[in-house]
């Protein structure tokens, strides 16, 4: 749609500023064009006007850009606000990107299967916008490609991995053990024979303090130990899940975040925030401000003195 | 948001792209309260037919719908002492409180405003093609296996599903109303 006529058409001038701050993107694929959309900056932020760092975000598994609720529109928007300019992306295959998506969609990207599709956008966002950089965003699945992505990508500058895991989940249990799931959480019993199964996988845990479990995302936490350590600025947003207290995970689980943080080394410069009252898809109205206001705090400071130490060269 | 604003938009829409490519069909297609819109949409004339997946009989019917499944999902992850029914969320919109769901907040208005708008009962199931002025209209209740577009499946639906057998079924019929655009134009 023209958007000028589209703007003369809304009356409402709020509204009118919104669609006007907004922009559809297409970038090059490697098949297929890639379709996203391109939040403005807004307010002057003087020094960052020169060559501004940028943010995009990712989809999470297969949901369109917007992400649940709205949400990653919500985020982009208040950012652009902030004034960093904004780029969501389809990746190839999801929402409005043209693409063939792999059956095992979720095996695929724990296999760093976007991995090029992401470092690709983040070049051409770079370029294109005349940025000094993006920050790469990503939700869960979303996360591990982010994080993958950004071992080709130099124009990484920073990652905001939300809820990543770094297990291989699989893709579709089998059917027995979707039932005895949902019996565990709706029958009473199920429950209690649920808090019996963490106990004795608390257990086993003890003994086996010093291994990975067997189905750690070997590649992943390498890639992470090897950017984490190289100092480039993580933030890392967790939110609250099913019989876990803050960033620890339920009883008898592998606590894959204290691992993450012990490998990430003494340069590392990872934050770690608790999202509280949010939900594994931060798109709750407590959960979308916890995660504006830690992201927020966080770009401005990892990047407002590189930005001042930058102007300071010049 | 409002049922009205979502309409504007629609007919915005309908009639943007009837302008922009007059000689090409139209076709219109709603899921649940999509359904309706899409339904009012396609009473005003623009377009050519209208393909309508789980049409419900009022919006409100589908607003339940989607409260009935995201409450199942959150209750199953809280524990038992944080839990609560679709009912409540119920009881506090019809007092006047708004509710958040699915990452959206829902006003006591929307909730009022959606008994008012209906699915007209000719386009409703079982009358799975009718004909509207010379323009067809196709109804389909969705099966289960179509979760979680519609409610039913497992919780926390970890499978990523392919959809094109939803679009292959009615493709021939698609097919079918651009062809007849193309044989009644001068």
């Amino acid at each position: 749609m023209d958007r000028s006529t589209s703007c003369q058409q809304i009356s409402d001038p709020a509204l009118r500023g919104v669609f006007e701050c907004r922009e559809l993107i297409t970038l090059q694929g490697e098949a297929y064009p890639i379709r996203g959309t391109y939040h403005r900056a807004r307010r002057e932020r003087g020094i960052r006007e020169r060559n501004p760092l940028g943010l995009v975000f990712l989809n999470s598994l297969s949901l369109p850009r917007t992400a649940t609720g709205d949400s990653a529109v919500d985020w982009a928007d208040s950012l652009a606000a902030c004034g960093y300019p904004c780029f969501r992306v389809d990746l190839p295959g999801l929402g409005d990107s043209a693409g063939d998506l792999p059956s095992d969609l979720l095996n695929f990207i724990n296999a760093g299967g976007f991995a090029p599709a992401v470092s690709n956008i983040a070049r051409q966002i770079t370029q294109r916008f005349d940025l000094g950089g993006v920050v790469i965003v990503g939700h869960c699945a979303g996360a591990v490609s982010a994080l993958l992505a950004a071992e080709r990508a130099p124009e990484c500058k920073g990652l905001v991995l939300m809820d990543v895991y770094f297990h291989l989940p699989q893709a579709v249990r089998p059917t027995f053990r979707r039932h005895l799931s949902n019996w565990a959480l709706r029958s009473p019993t199920g429950r209690v024979a649920s808090n019996i199964y963490d106990r004795l996988r608390k257990l086993r845990m003890r003994f086996l303090t010093t291994t990975l479990p067997a189905n750690a995302n070997v590649p992943l936490l390498r890639c992470w130990s090897q950017i984490a350590s190289s100092g480039q600025p993580i933030l890392l947003l967790k939110a609250p899940a099913r019989k876990a207290v803050g960033t620890k995970p339920r009883d008898g689980e592998f606590d894959y975040l204290q691992y993450a943080m012990k490998t990430a080394g003494p340069r590392s410069r990872v934050s770690l925030m608790f999202a509280e009252e949010s939900d594994h898809s931060f798109a709750t109205q407590t959960g979308r401000a916890a995660v504006r206001k830690e992201m927020t705090t966080w770009l401005e400071s990892c990047f407002a003195d590189e930005a001042k130490g930058a102007l300071q060269n010049q | 948001m409002t049922f009205k604003d979502w309409r504007e938009d629609v007919q915005l829409l309908a009639e943007w792209l009837k302008n922009r490519t007059p000689t090409l069909p139209l076709l219109l297609h709603g899921l649940e309260i999509g359904a309706i819109l899409a339904a009012d949409t396609f009473t005003g004339g623009v377009a050519d037919g209208l393909l309508l997946w789980s049409p419900p009989a009022t919006a409100n019917q589908a607003l339940r719908s989607t409260l009935l499944r995201w409450t199942g999902l959150e209750q199953l992850l809280k524990p038992g002492a944080e839990r609560v029914t679709a009912a409540h969320y119920i009881r506090q919109l019809e007092q006047g409180i708004a509710v958040e769901v699915e990452g959206y907040r829902w006003s006591p208005k929307l909730w009022h405003e959606s008994f008012e708008w209906k699915m007209p009962a000719a386009f409703l199931p079982p009358h799975k093609d009718v004909t509207v002025t010379h323009h067809s209209v196709r109804s389909v209740n969705l099966p289960r296996q179509a979760a979680p577009l519609i409610r039913g499946g497992f919780v926390g639906y970890d499978e990523v599903k392919n959809f094109d057998w939803l679009f292959a079924e009615e493709a021939p019929w698609i097919e079918a109303q651009a062809a007849s655009r193309f044989q009644t134009q001068p």
